[in-house]
This record gives C-alpha cells, sequence and structure tokens, in this order.
C-alpha cells in the first residue's frame, strides 16, 4: 500500500495534536502518546471528512475485534479503541501514512492515546432531533404475525427485479420510471389477511390504505434516498419490517440534516408530515450497520434477508401539503401537460360543454359587471372595441358609441349573439384573425381560465397585445384562486344555499395519464388550481342524478399570477391591477 | 358581418400567412339595412379603415358603384363622404359566402352573418 515517509508522518501528527491542542474543547485528548496502547486517534477520518462508521469499520475490522468508535461533530478524526493491544499495533504499522480511506487521496494517519477520553459523552454526534411525524412502534407484531405475512409475500412470482432489490405492488402499481403511480388498479389488491395489520395502523389514525409495495433487501442491497411522491400518495405512509433489524437514513431535502434511525425487525415506522414530505429516506447498501449505543458502547448490526411492506394510499386529487417547494402538484400546477392532453382537456371541458349548455349559460350571464362597463365607457365615440371570447355578447352592447366586435369558440354562444345583432367572429382566443395595431380597446372577461397550460394563457394575451394600437388598452378578468380577501367573501361564496346537510353526488376526479383534475364543490373555496367546475342545466339546485352536468375546466388563479404573466409581455405596461368579487383583474396599455 | 368588420380581419393566425389581408369575398347572400348615421363615429372609424381594402371589398360584392375611389382631404367635415363611407361600411352585411386567404387561397366560411376563422389542427 502507498505510504508517505516516516517523517512526514511524524510531522503531521505533531501539527494535529498542535491545533487540536489550541483548540479549548479538544483538551480531553491531551498530547498525542507515542507509546502503543489499545486506543488510536484516526486523523483524516472522521465525520468532517465524510466518513460513516461502518467505513471506518471496514478498514479496521480485518485487524481485530472493535471495542469502540466515536465519531464526533464537525471533527476530522475519530477515535478507535481495539480490545487487543496487538491489533492496534498492527492497524498502526500497517496504515499510519497511508492512502487506504476511500478515494486514495487523503492520507490516514494514526496516534496512540493514553487512555480513551473520558469526557467522550459530550463530544460523541449530539441525539439526533427526528422530523416531525417521523414515529417507530417497535413490536409491532408477532412473531407468528410476520411469518403470515412472509408466507404471503415472498412466494409470489410475479416480483420484479429492480437493479438492487426485488420489488412487487399490490392494489396499484408504482412506476419507477417516471416515480409516480399508475392510477390503474392492478387486478391484486392488498391481500385481505393482511387486514388484522391493517386494522393496527388505522387505529393510530393512519388513513385506510389502498396500495402495498413489498421490497426484500438481500445484505448489500439498499435504495437511494427519496421523498415520496407528493402527487401520488396521500400523508401517512407505513413500513414494516420482516426478518431483520436494519439503519434507514433520513435526511432533509432543505437544510441537508442527517438522522439515522434503527427500525428492529417487526417494527411499524410511521413517515408523515415533514418527514413525509420534506426529507428523504433511504437505505445505504452494505452488509451492517454499526450504530453508537446509547451507553457509548457500539452496536453492529449484521444483515439478514429483510422484507419491507410499505403501505400507502393513492392520491385522488392534487397534492396540497405546506411543504411547497418539494411539491410536484405544486410546482407543476399548470401541470406540464402535452399540447394533446390539453387540446383533450379544452375539448372535452370547454368547447364542448358550452356548446350544450350555451341557451342555460346565456340566461345566467345577463348583467355587465359594473367595472368592466365603466372600461368600456372611459373610450371616445369611434374607438374600435375588441372582446376576445365574447360569450354571449353580454358586453357589446355596453357602448353604442364604440364599434364592438365579439370573437369565440363557441358557435352556439355566437349564435346568440347573433340575435342580438352583434358582430361576431368564430375564432380562438390564442389567435384572433384582426389586423396588428388596429384596437383601442380589448377586453377578455373569464376566458384564459378555460386553457390548460401557462403558455397558451400566455398567447392569449399577447395576441391581444398585438391587436392594441399604441396606446391601446385592454381588460382582463380571470376568477381568483382566493375567493374571500381579507374577511369578504365573494358573491360566488355567498350564493352557497344554507342547506349544508344537502346530499351532493360528487363524482371522482378525471384522471389523464400526466394529471388528475379534481372535481370543485361549488360555492366552495378553490383548494386546487387546475379544477373541473359542475354545471347543471336545471337552473334550480339538482334534485336528482338525472339532470345532466357538466365539468367546465378552470385555471383559477393565485393572486399576483395574472400580474406574473402579464410581466412575460415586451410591450405592455401594466396600469391597473385589483381583485373584484372573485376575480383577479388587470388593465394594461401597449407601448 | 359588415364591411367594415372585414376591413380588419386576416388570415395571419394560419401557418405560412405573413399578411393575410385583405380578405376576398365571395357572398351568396348579402343585405343591406338602415343604420343610424353618427358623423363623429365615422370619421373616426375611418382612420382605422383601409380604404383600399374596402374598394377592393365593394367591388367583390358587386357595391362598387357610389363609393369614393380614395378618402377626400377633410373628410371629417365633408358630410357626403361620411354618409358614403357610412353605408359601406356599416349598411352593407355579408350573410353567407367565403372569405379567401389572399396568400394561401384557403376559403372561410360565413354562415349566417358569422365569419369562421378558425384554423385546422394542421393549419396552426
Amino acid at each position: 500500500m502507498k505510504k508517505v515517509t516516516e517523517k512526514k508522518v511524524a510531522r503531521k501528527v505533531a501539527k494535529f495534536f498542535a491545533n487540536v491542542s489550541n483548540d479549548v474543547s479538544n483538551t480531553f485528548i491531551g498530547i498525542g502518546n507515542s507509546s502503543p496502547s489499545r486506543f488510536l486517534c484516526l486523523i483524516n477520518a472522521g465525520l468532517l471528512n465524510g466518513f460513516t462508521r461502518e467505513e471506518i469499520f471496514d478498514i479496521f475490522i480485518g485487524f481485530g475485534e472493535i471495542e469502540n468508535l466515536v465519531m464526533i461533530e464537525r471533527k476530522s478524526y475519530c477515535i478507535l479503541s481495539f480490545k487487543n493491544e496487538c491489533a492496534a499495533a498492527e492497524s498502526y504499522e500497517k496504515l499510519n501514512g497511508s492512502f487506504c480511506l476511500k478515494g486514495e487521496t487523503k492520507v490516514l494517519y494514526l496516534s496512540y492515546l493514553e487512555k480513551f477520553p473520558t469526557n467522550m459523552i459530550d463530544l460523541k454526534e449530539s441525539p439526533k432531533v427526528w422530523p416531525s411525524g417521523l414515529k417507530l412502534k417497535e413490536n409491532f407484531i408477532s412473531e407468528e404475525e410476520e411469518e403470515k405475512l412472509l408466507d404471503l409475500t415472498v412466494s409470489d412470482p410475479q416480483t420484479l427485479q429492480l437493479k438492487h432489490r426485488t420489488v412487487k405492488h399490490y392494489g396499484f402499481e408504482f412506476k419507477y420510471g417516471s416515480n409516480k403511480v399508475d392510477r390503474n388498479p392492478l387486478p391484486n389488491a392488498i391481500p385481505e389477511e393482511m387486514e388484522p395489520i391493517i386494522k393496527k395502523f388505522v387505529e393510530l389514525g393512519i388513513t385506510r390504505p389502498n396500495q402495498l409495495t413489498v421490497n426484500h433487501y438481500a445484505p448489500g442491497q439498499g435504495i437511494p434516498l427519496h421523498t415520496d411522491t407528493h402527487s401520488s400518495f396521500e400523508d401517512g405512509i407505513i413500513s414494516i419490517s420482516l426478518c431483520s433489524d436494519i439503519v434507514m437514513d433520513f435526511m432533509s431535502n432543505d437544510d441537508g440534516r442527517r438522522v439515522s434511525i434503527v427500525l428492529p425487525r417487526r417494527s411499524c415506522l410511521i413517515i408523515s408530515q415533514e418527514s413525509r414530505y420534506s426529507w428523504s429516506h433511504g437505505i445505504t447498501p452494505r452488509k451492517y450497520d454499526v450504530t453508537q449505543a446509547a451507553d457509548n458502547g457500539l452496536t453492529v448490526i449484521r444483515r439478514e434477508n429483510r422484507t419491507s411492506l410499505t403501505f400507502r394510499k393513492v392520491r385522488t386529487s392534487k397534492c396540497d401539503c405546506t411543504f411547497s417547494r418539494w411539491c410536484d402538484s405544486q410546482l407543476e400546477d399548470s401541470a406540464d401537460l402535452s399540447e394533446k392532453t390539453a387540446d383533450n382537456i379544452e375539448r372535452k371541458h370547454v368547447f364542448h360543454v358550452y356548446d350544450e349548455i350555451a341557451s342555460h349559460f346565456s340566461e345566467t350571464r345577463h348583467s355587465p359587471w359594473p367595472n368592466v362597463k365603466a372600461f368600456i365607457k372611459s373610450f371616445p365615440v369611434g374607438s374600435l372595441l375588441l372582446d376576445i371570447g365574447c360569450g354571449n355578447g353580454k358586453y357589446l352592447t355596453c357602448s353604442q358609441s364604440l364599434f364592438s366586435i365579439g370573437t369565440d369558440r363557441s358557435k352556439q354562444l355566437l349564435n346568440v349573439c347573433r340575435k342580438r345583432g352583434y358582430q361576431v367572429v368564430n375564432a380562438d382566443c390564442r389567435a384572433s384573425p384582426f389586423r396588428d395595431d388596429i384596437a383601442d380597446a380589448a377586453i377578455c372577461i373569464a376566458v384564459i381560465h378555460h386553457l390548460a397550460t401557462e403558455d397558451r394563457r400566455l398567447q392569449t394575451l399577447q395576441d391581444i397585445s398585438r391587436i392594441l394600437r399604441k396606446g391601446g388598452r385592454a381588460l382582463v378578468y380571470v376568477w381568483a384562486k382566493e375567493q374571500e380577501i381579507g374577511t369578504r367573501k365573494s358573491t360566488y361564496l355567498l350564493q352557497k344555499k344554507s342547506n349544508v346537510s344537502r346530499a351532493e353526488i360528487c363524482p371522482a376526479p378525471e384522471t389523464y395519464s400526466e394529471a388528475v383534475l379534481p372535481v370543485h364543490v361549488n360555492r366552495t373555496d378553490f383548494k386546487h388550481a387546475d379544477v373541473l367546475v359542475p354545471w347543471s342545466l336545471n337552473s334550480k339546485e339538482s334534485t336528482g342524478t338525472d339532470t345532466p352536468t357538466y365539468f367546465r375546466f378552470y385555471h383559477v388563479f393565485k393572486e399576483g399570477e395574472l400580474d406574473n404573466l402579464c410581466s412575460k409581455i415586451s410591450n405592455i405596461s401594466i396600469r391597473r391591477s385589483y381583485y373584484d368579487q372573485g376575480n383577479w383583474c388587470i388593465e394594461f396599455e401597449k407601448e | 358581418m359588415k364591411l367594415l368588420t372585414h376591413n380588419i380581419l386576416t388570415s395571419k393566425c394560419l401557418k405560412g400567412v405573413t399578411v393575410g389581408y385583405p380578405l376576398g369575398i365571395v357572398a351568396k347572400e348579402v343585405k343591406v339595412n338602415e343604420v343610424e348615421f353618427n358623423p363623429e363615429f365615422i370619421s373616426r372609424m375611418i382612420q382605422k379603415v383601409d380604404w383600399p381594402a374596402l374598394c377592393k371589398a365593394a367591388e367583390n360584392l358587386g357595391h362598387l358603384d357610389n363609393l369614393p375611389p380614395a378618402v377626400v382631404d377633410d373628410y371629417e367635415n365633408n358630410e357626403e363622404f361620411l354618409k358614403k363611407a357610412h353605408h359601406f361600411l356599416m349598411e352593407i352585411e355579408v350573410i353567407n359566402g367565403d372569405l379567401i386567404c389572399p396568400e394561401t387561397g384557403r376559403k372561410f366560411p360565413v354562415t349566417d352573418g358569422i365569419p369562421n376563422m378558425l384554423a385546422n389542427e394542421d393549419e396552426v
């Protein structure tokens, strides 16, 4: 093994102890003693250098039985004691000044110590604080229950061989490629025989799971650090360990803090809240785990074949946790929908719906909103107003002194406009068929919240700025996610019937391959940005299930979102930005 | 679809079209209505109107006679001119027919007074 010179070793070790003795907190060590003993100080092999106990063990266990190993927080050395002096001497001779450490770039230096430092208790790794929501229940299942569970899961021919472990799913399949759960139910649900176990943790307050993943780990196998996908599973994940103790590592996604937890055989680990949403967990692939016992000794866990049962509940709506930084639901709120899916959603839940409900819709949309009317009336005689997404033409008649043209995607709604004698054009709001720089005024009221991607919503606003002449002004209204500002509820919320106990049949959310669209409960606050809002054709509240219900797609806007969108358009300036009866509104001018 | 509306329509939304303006008109049914005349309104509108395009449209409809070939000086005060402009821009409506893209020849149907300017999937 490659080594540095003895002279260098002596120099380096002396320098180390000189530095260490200057540091008041290290006076426990005393001056390094050159006469052989069982006790060694390992320099460059500390926690600060990124070493784990197991790695040190690997290097030194070959020389003899290790009595103790203390790793110290933020230090680049550790203290090791062998049971026998000759083991220490052999390691000293072989390894001192050598490049035996992982990476082989740093040199390991050894120094004998006169005695094992007595006040180690103060200096060993501080007891770690577990992330909140992480609970361990030891002896959760009996030996008989363990055997039964093993029988149920081990002999299944349909196990999937992954690179580093063997996996089987029940209920729903988790796709490792996309890291998302496949919402098509598997033919095999969670075996009924597991009901007694499930009952136990349901009693603890955990939501009843409908998905089970069985992992088999041979010694030396592990699973990389990961956070269970927010959008796939609810809070409250259960892990039951069979046949072997093991150490599971946890790491905070926010600041890298680490905690390692011993999971005894037959224990139940509950991963919830902070530990579920913003910490990662994993198992280091190795054959044994070494932990510091409470009484200062070492515990070596030799791994056996271990089976873990992970119980989870598949989410049916987007995740709305408070750990949004790590939340794929919230981060992708204007989901990364493919153009095809966006088209499908808009076709089914916007175009088709409006064509079906056109006349009923028109009846309910007769009063122009005062602020929009005021905006329209602020333009002088002979101005050109373009109403993008004009619906039933409610705003086309607000001012007789303007020439107003409306566009809409729905032929049915345009027919309503036509009957009223308005000038309308069948067109897509993203590409208005008008000349550049032509309009004095443009309005786009309650339109772009029907577009399924941010890109499409931005495109529409950009096209509106294109058709405005220099100095022309546009007004845009979108449905707000926040239906209550301060203490004032919007008209939408206030219209809720007081009879709360009315049974409402709420359909299951719609599933697309990349997104789950929850169905919004009318007259309540929005819980998600992308929703399906029911519309029943009966103008009174539906009294039966034979009344057809349509679902309209909405992307409701958060505060500031519309402003942010407009800021991406280069040749406009924002004149006003406000909240009006449950809508976020913006008025901009073309430069 | 009034001729004033037609005057600002383009087929620019289609792929490969640069200007898309003015659109040709092949009319099957045209209506002439009486609309209240407002000189101030028409004066301002004329500023936006592409007059040659208006002439072309009128020609397509076979109504060219009587339309002045160009905007006259001091039109704001020329009531006769304004009234003629008003007639063409506001009182003539295409009810059924087709609008033709000048660059691709693509037809946009006008049905019941409503032009359909929606592009197909492959045209976007």
